[in-house]
């Protein structure tokens, strides 16, 4: 299996990055699982998110305020990160999957920022914008090179369950919906309880990502709810191919070496992320990974004309 | 026995009334058709059975429970199925997956997230099976996507049949059809249902058509039920043709 | 607390639900006409609030022909997003269409920011508004008069021009069937441009108008698209009316909620717009889908 291979390679390479290397590379896997999780909702559904960010910052705020306020040790405080952001997702889900595909996007992004402006404001327990600091994670869980073995385990495990769902009855009837609505619900398909767990699903590895990147970088600030948080999703799927199963992961890396090179020449990286955006959307929809793909086919059948053409 | 009861059902959009008090009778192992010109109320009328549509006023029974108001997919579930007008099924799938999730669909088995498709070899079988019977066992790997039109108004056929329905819909079967394809749709259907015992309700503009296939028709103008009877009883009935030859049918 | 109190507090309700209306009109209409919901629309309303500080350079005597200066400005750069942009994803699924706007929200954030700086930018209030009045023996800002008025007289003129013109006719054509207009040899693409342009220019609008009571800063495109969703939600996507309906509700909501309970007064809006979604989704003013989807 393929998938199984790529994660072999990705745990040899460990030892041979450097500190600052590791600290990307686990950015990378983060933001990679993000976005696949947001290309659930987007290539199977149909569903544009852009409220993602909810549920990423529903996470590290859950992992920080039990690692600062309650004293949980930081491993714990996953498998609850995971669970509030899904408990999120159920609650601003069942509002906002009832109408239409415009809706649905209008009102993720209300809702999330909405908890932005809650995390804000609220100092007594989230801390404003002072964030939650100092969370650095205890022994062995905060050095650089085990934290990688972390991320890529919790990376590899979801994108394994995001292939696996792919390919499920759940995974169809998600594409049977998207494909044709009317035909999917005339075949018993339940389409609001379908859509509805595919973004508890979408919202709880979210969460999951949240908490990581909190302990990464080892704070949280109100920003990780943020709109343009949201936006870092969407742009790192656009750029790799939402048509791709791997897409969004490559389009992550590919994202992140871009921020770290513009980010060190001007303080304009959001209009960067825009005209990218703009200039995907006009020119490559398809993003990286279904350029690739095209080239490749593109090859393959050049061969065969050219094979049996002599 | 009535395997299909709507009783005086209104339906309006925005003020226009598409159905004025229509009830509806489908007894079992009949083929009943639905006819009447353009705007008549036959796919309101549909829409309404199959749930998709909420009635104004009026009560859908079928086998004995009421169903009015309940969601597409539970109707579905109850062996109520439809095959469409724009067959347009599952276009990213191949023809065999799409029939198979049609089958896990109906029996509600879609929430399975983690074994795949593929190991359902109890609703593959099942999808295999339907396949055969509209004889497209032979493309069962080809994409939907490839399949020329009348192929795909088989597939949406054994999308439907994939729940084995007591009561099949089907809306417009020949619609885009040519004269030949026409006539061995309607046989090909006849044969079909006979052998499976499934009851017919069906809409359909052409006459000779649903003279040859419908042993019960239901003539439906402006939102109300013109005539009901047996094709011999329709031929001959006067405010039918009054109807038809001044509503332009 | 006497009466004047509270009468205060409802004209300050009405005079916020006036730029909302202003700034959520535009939205409901190029969806209702265009099928897109634009992400970038509270861009705009950010844009004409920085315009108006631009073309007057923050003094308060040029506030009237700045107004018009940014009325104009904000049609044309509507219609020139449409030519250069929109146009270009019509024929894309609408998560393309989404994606195109959202990506002008970010880069016009960024634009303001690189002009402007990021701090704010207060104008003076204008001359005419300089005293205050009084109701019920409560002084007021007679500013809060001209707001209203001003939407009052937007939704007016553009009920006049939606009812009465050919143009406007055709606009709402639009809103029930595209194909038949184009059948009828209505020039649609040009009708679009209009309509973009008609849209952008009252959002554009209802932020300058604003300035003059609040700062510009380059966050608020955010804020206010998201104002303006909870408005067309609650009122009805699509629904002019829909979007002064709700704009005078969620005006007052604001209202009575900074009044008291003022640490919880964001969330009333979404409550709201979550309660309508629960009993009335498609929004008091519009239209229930035909068929169930």
């Amino acid at each position: 299996m393929r998938l199984l291979w790529l994660f072999l390679a990705l745990a040899l390479l460990g030892p041979w990055f450097s500190e600052y290397g590791l600290k990307l590379a686990s950015e990378a896997f983060i933001l990679g699982l993000y976005a696949m999780a947001f290309n659930l909702l987007f290539r199977q559904t149909g569903l544009l998110s852009f409220g993602q960010a909810a549920f990423f910052g529903l996470g590290a705020y859950t992992m920080a305020l039990l690692v600062a306020r309650g004293g949980w040790p930081f491993p714990a405080t996953l498998p609850l990160a995971f669970l509030i952001s899904a408990l999120g997702a159920l609650f601003i889900g069942f509002l906002s999957i009832r109408l239409s595909r415009i809706y649905f996007t209008m009102l993720t992004l209300a809702f999330a920022q909405l908890l932005y402006a809650v995390a804000h404001k609220w100092y007594a327990f989230t801390g404003g914008d002072n964030g939650i600091t100092d969370l650095r994670p205890p022994g062995i869980w905060g050095e650089s090179l085990f934290y990688y073995y972390v991320v890529l385990f919790l990376f590899a495990l979801g994108v394994l369950f995001l292939w696996a769902l792919e390919r499920s009855p759940f995974g169809y009837a998600l594409r049977a919906l998207r494909d044709n609505r009317a035909r999917a619900e005339a075949v018993g398909i339940n389409a609001f309880g379908h859509l509805l767990l595919a973004f508890v699903i979408s919202g709880a590895l979210s969460g999951l990502a949240g908490a990581l990147q909190g302990a990464l970088q080892r704070s949280v600030f109100p920003d990780y709810l943020f709109w343009t948080r949201s936006a870092e999703c969407i742009l790192a799927t656009i750029l790799g191919g939402s048509g791709v199963f791997l897409g969004p992961a490559i389009g992550a890396t590919v994202f992140l070496l871009l921020r770290v090179v513009v980010q060190a020449n001007t303080e304009y990286w959001p209009f960067f992320l825009g005209a990218l955006l703009l200039l995907m959307v006009l020119f490559f929809p398809k993003g990286l990974g279904g350029l690739a793909l095209e080239m490749a086919s593109r090859r393959l059948k050049g061969e065969r004309r050219g094979a049996s053409g002599s | 026995m009535a395997l299909l009861e709507a009783k005086d059902i209104y339906r309006s959009f925005q003020g226009f009334l598409a159905l004025a008090g229509v009830s509806l009778s489908v007894a079992e192992g009949s083929f009943h058709a639905l006819v009447g010109p353009n705007g008549a109320g036959k796919t309101t009328l549909f829409n309404v059975i199959t749930g998709r549509l909420r009635p104004d006023r009026g009560r859908i029974t079928y086998e004995g429970r009421e169903i009015t108001g309940w969601p597409t997919f539970r109707i579905a579930r109850m062996g109520l199925a439809i095959s469409f007008q724009r067959a347009q099924p599952f276009l990213s799938m191949t023809v065999l997956e799409a029939v198979a999730v049609a089958c896990l669909g109906y029996q509600g088995r879609t929430f399975a997230l983690l074994k795949p498709l593929r190991d359902f070899k109890e609703g593959l079988a099942q999808a295999e099976e339907a396949l055969q019977k509209v004889g497209l066992e032979k493309q069962s790997s080809r994409r939907v996507s490839e399949l020329p039109l009348g192929d795909l108004k088989r597939l949406d056929v054994a999308i439907a049949l994939a729940g084995r329905p007591k009561l099949l819909l089907l809306d417009e079967p020949l619609a885009g059809l040519s004269r030949a394809e026409r006539r061995e749709m309607v046989a090909f259907i006849r044969e079909l249902l006979r052998k499976e015992g499934v009851t017919l309700l069906f809409t359909e503009h052409d006459t000779e058509a649903v003279l040859h296939l419908a042993d019960r028709i239901t003539v439906l103008h402006q939102g109300r039920v013109l005539a009901e009877g047996s094709p011999e009883e329709i031929r001959q009935n006067a405010e039918v043709r009054a109807a038809f030859l001044g509503g332009g049918a | 607390m006497d009466l004047g109190f509270y009468a205060l507090q409802l004209l300050t309700g009405l005079a916020y639900a006036s730029t909302l209306f202003l700034l959520s009109v535009g939205l409901s209409l190029i969806f209702g006409a265009m099928g897109i919901v634009n992400f970038a629309h509270g861009s705009f309303y950010m844009l004409g609030a920085y315009f108006l500080y631009a073309f007057t350079r923050g003094q308060a005597d040029g506030f009237w022909g700045g107004l018009l200066l940014v009325l104009a400005t904000g049609f044309v750069i509507g219609a020139f997003v449409e030519r250069i942009f929109i146009r270009r994803v019509y024929a894309r699924p609408e998560e393309y269409q989404i994606l195109l706007t959202y990506a002008l929200l970010l880069i016009i954030e960024d634009l303001v920011r690189f002009f402007f700086g990021t701090g704010y930018r207060a104008f003076p209030m204008p001359q005419a508004f300089a005293g205050p009045l009084f109701l019920l023996g409560t002084p007021f800002p007679s500013y809060y008069l001209f707001l209203i008025g001003l939407a009052a007289v937007s939704a007016l003129l553009l009920g006049i021009f939606l009812y009465r013109t050919r143009l406007g006719a055709w606009i709402r054509a639009a809103t029930q069937d595209r194909e038949m207009l184009e059948a009828l040899g209505v020039n649609v693409p040009l009708l679009y441009t209009v309509v973009f342009g008609v849209g952008i220019a009252l959002a554009a609008l209802g932020g300058a108008a604003l300035l003059p009571m609040q700062a510009a800063t380059p966050g608020m495109a955010v804020d206010a698209v998201i104002n303006a969703f909870i408005v067309v939600v609650i009122g009805g996507l699509a629904s002019v009316w829909g979007a002064l309906l709700g704009a005078v509700l969620i005006g007052l909501v604001q209202a009575l909620g900074v009044l008291f309970l003022p640490e919880w007064a964001m969330v009333f809006p979404f409550a709201l717009m979550a309660l309508t979604l629960l009993l009335r989704p498609w929004g008091l003013l519009g239209r229930p889908p035909a068929v169930r989807t």
